[in-house]
């Protein structure tokens, strides 16, 4: 991360404080999504992640005891000349999530445990692994490293993987039935999930479509190559009087990706 | 080379044609399970393929034909090409009535 975004933050974090907006004894604070990572641009919001111990005085609608997501208080607000959309989690809350994920009495976390959780949780989750921290350095590492330790990346890998099987098969009925329209986004979101799930397996889980490459980048996995990766993704090689060759392929991409990457 | 765990009973030999082209199934799910390709077979069974039946799995890709992936095991395990491309056929075969592959 570069010191200049670091620097920008806690200039923003500190106005936040003047205003009450984050409370002086909060455990931690960071920012997640793309400016923690580098990726912003000029129009980008900071997402902005408050955790304390309680819930944050002066926040509305925030019951007293620990809820689970999605009960999160919300705050918008611009600071330093950069508007933040801002959360306050609880300690209980953040870690109720990563328990999500760890195994219990038994219980192994599947792919069933991705579909319950909320939005907030899921990107919570995905900013923890690498947030620019603003405050409570020592709090963020010991819980990331509570949810490294977690099944988290292989119930996603799990969960990427299972939805792009439904979709190749999706797509193979519906080109068998001659809906070849329907096949070409069935194997497009195929070929999504299967990126996801690679992606994952190196520990770059995104929920959000559009850092794909990015992420794809940040890890240059051995499976597949980046250009052949993009010439899929922006269906280089689509022909529209004769989809099915593209379809089949990049099914044939997806089996194949999934049969290298260990689960 | 063995395929023990891919359900065995191997006796038919050359069944499958040395100049076939195979390709695998694009319906058959496929997972790495800790360095073992398990395949999603139509009655829900799963299939765990030995580490050359793994190998021969990954080379079905619709341009080579058996002779051709013998010749890279061969290489792979130094094994004899003979019965290489005999174990090959074999193995082809039993893909074929799994309905794992198609040519």
């Amino acid at each position: 991360m570069m010191p200049e975004q670091s620097d920008a933050l806690d200039l923003v974090v500190k106005e936040l404080e003047a205003r009450g907006l984050v409370p002086e004894d909060a455990l931690a604070v960071f920012a997640g999504g793309s400016y923690a990572r580098g990726w912003n641009n000029a129009d980008s919001d900071v997402d902005l992640y408050v955790v304390s111990d309680e819930s944050s005085p002066g926040v509305a609608t925030t019951p007293p005891l620990v809820p689970l997501p999605p009960n999160i208080p919300m705050e918008w607000a611009s600071a330093g000349g950069i508007d933040c959309d801002i959360e306050y989690w609880t300690a209980d809350q953040v870690w109720t999530s990563i328990a999500r994920f760890e195994a219990h009495a038994g219980r192994i976390p599947d792919s069933a445990t991705v579909e319950h959780l909320s939005l907030e949780e899921i990107y919570l989750l995905e900013r923890l692994h690498q947030p620019l921290i603003a405050r409570g350095g020592e709090w963020l590492e010991s819980t990331a490293a509570r949810l490294k330790a977690s099944e988290y990346h292989r119930v996603i890998l799990g969960w990427c993987f299972d939805h792009a099987d439904n979709c190749c098969e999706d797509a193979l009925g519906q080109l068998a039935s001659d809906d070849a329209e329907a096949a070409t986004i069935s194997a497009r979101s195929a070929f999504g999930f299967t990126i996801d799930g690679l992606l994952a397996s190196y520990g770059e889980y995104g929920r959000a479509p559009k850092w794909r490459p990015r992420r794809f980048r940040a890890v240059d996995p051995r499976e597949i190559m980046f250009d052949t990766y993009w010439a899929v993704e922006v269906m280089v090689e689509y022909d529209p009087t004769n989809p099915r060759l593209w379809i089949e392929s990049t099914v044939g991409k997806c089996r194949q990706i999934m049969s290298e990457v260990v689960m | 080379m063995s395929a023990d765990n891919v359900g065995g009973g191997y006796v038919t030999l050359d069944a499958w044609r040395p100049e076939r082209v195979p390709r695998r199934s694009l319906r058959v799910a496929v997972r790495n399970v800790q360095g073992t390709v398990h395949l999603s077979l139509d009655d829900n069974e799963a299939l765990a393929l030995s580490e050359s039946a793994a190998v021969v799995w990954r080379l079905l890709d619709g341009n080579r034909d058996a002779t051709e992936i013998a010749e890279v095991l061969t290489e792979q395990f130094s094994v004899d090409a003979a019965r290489a491309l005999q174990d090959v056929c074999s193995l082809l075969e039993d893909f074929a009535s799994r309905g794992i592959i198609q040519d």
